[in-house]
């Protein structure tokens, strides 16, 4: 344990706002989404702020989600809203917080860390590697094309009841990939579609037949009042079919005359080009995601591997400063698609 | 994780070991597509 001045624990009731205050003054969080954020019990006991008495100095806080890896789901730590006043900078207090955090993760059986850095650097001191990008597509939506009627309709969605529709699409889009995470009702509820807040979210259905094959969520923000001018942001489209991307494209399209460009969000190996009259749009691939083992050796053997993978390889791992149970040699034996993983001591059964 | 393939590590001298023990970990750990979701 790190000798600190600081007191180190966990936000709580009476410490919430501070918390708030601070994720307003770095992260410019409005006031409207201080009701949504960090309200439960069990976010907050996942939580933890370095106090200097009764100031809180830092503080961060993880999402426990279960994280699609290789068809299979693994419980991951989603670290959000590290945030530190800039009076207590450069005391590594993040390292301290995060040193902490891990220890819990560990205890409760979260092999995996992800988060969304705002330096990537200071991440990758702590063991945090690059693992996710995404594409922003940034458009004037004539620009796409004028599709055939394919008997598809959008809707825009009746309820918040309909978040379990949403969140079927929604695993059944991320099943081709590793990453996505399971939502519940309440991260739905008040995280994507914001629903009680003035911050709502679009969010429509894409159905043919009745039956749902798709989704867009997005919000509209003006540009300029006169003439009127409106950027929409697509911050997911899933769909499940072509047919049903080509109808979210033409959904897209129809907002041509108040929306004078679109910024769009898509995985990295999403192809786009044929679904534009005039491709010649702006494009990036930003970085987005980065991931840790936070217990390796359980993370190791909790993933599923190719069944006929036979074989033994003895992996060293670097020291990991804040993750100490991490570094050293370890054993992973491949077998019938599981590994076993144990500690090797260095010179035996090498391969 | 499968972002980055063990040929992608190798080269970049993120990891190192003996061929037959790469060959392993690069059926182990193949490129496979990522993509996370907003969650924030």
């Amino acid at each position: 344990m790190t000798d600190t001045p600081f007191d180190i624990r966990p936000l709580d009731r009476t410490t919430r706002g501070q918390y708030l205050d601070l994720c307003s003054y770095c992260f410019g969080m409005p006031d409207s989404a201080r009701d949504r954020y960090v309200t439960e019990d069990y976010e907050l006991a996942n939580s933890l702020g370095a106090f200097d008495g009764e100031r809180l100095a830092c503080g961060m806080w993880y999402f426990a989600f279960d994280r699609r890896v290789r068809r299979q789901f693994i419980p991951m730590a989603g670290v959000a809203a590290v945030a530190t006043w800039p009076e207590y900078r450069n005391r590594d207090l993040v390292r301290l917080l995060l040193a902490r955090s891990q220890e819990k993760m560990r205890a409760e059986g979260r092999p995996l860390s992800v988060l969304a850095p705002f330096k990537h650097s200071l991440y990758y001191d702590l063991g945090w590697a690059p693992t996710f990008d995404v594409s922003v597509l940034t458009f004037e939506p004539h620009k796409i094309k004028a599709f055939k009627d394919e008997g598809y309709t959008v809707r825009q969605i009746q309820s918040p009841d309909e978040w379990e529709t949403f969140e079927a699409l929604n695993s059944r889009f991320g099943e081709r990939y590793n990453g996505p995470v399971c939502r519940d009702r309440l991260y739905w509820m008040r995280r994507y579609f914001a629903w009680d807040s003035p911050d709502r979210r679009n969010a429509h259905l894409v159905l043919k037949g009745g039956e749902p094959r798709g989704f867009l969520v997005s919000r509209l923000s003006k540009l300029s009042e006169v003439p009127a001018k409106l950027e929409l942001r697509a911050m997911q489209a899933v769909w499940l079919d072509p047919g049903a991307q080509r109808a979210i494209f033409a959904f897209l399209r129809s907002h041509r005359d108040h929306v004078k460009h679109v910024a769009l969000f898509l995985p990295p190996d999403v192809r786009w080009v044929h679904l534009f009259d005039d491709p010649m749009i702006e494009t990036r691939v930003k970085a987005k995601m980065m991931t840790k083992l936070v217990d390796a050796p359980a993370a190791l053997a909790r993933l599923a591997y190719v069944s006929d993978l036979e074989g033994q390889v003895r992996l060293e791992l670097a020291a990991d400063p804040t993750a100490p149970w991490n570094g050293g040699t370890w054993s992973l034996s491949f077998t019938g698609g599981r590994a076993t993983v144990t500690e090797s001591k260095p010179g035996l059964g090498a391969v | 994780m499968g972002y980055r393939s063990v040929a992608e590590l190798k080269d970049a001298q993120e990891i190192s070991g003996p061929d037959a023990a790469l060959e392993t970990l690069s059926r182990a750990f193949p490129r496979l597509p990522t993509y996370i979701d907003d969650w924030f």
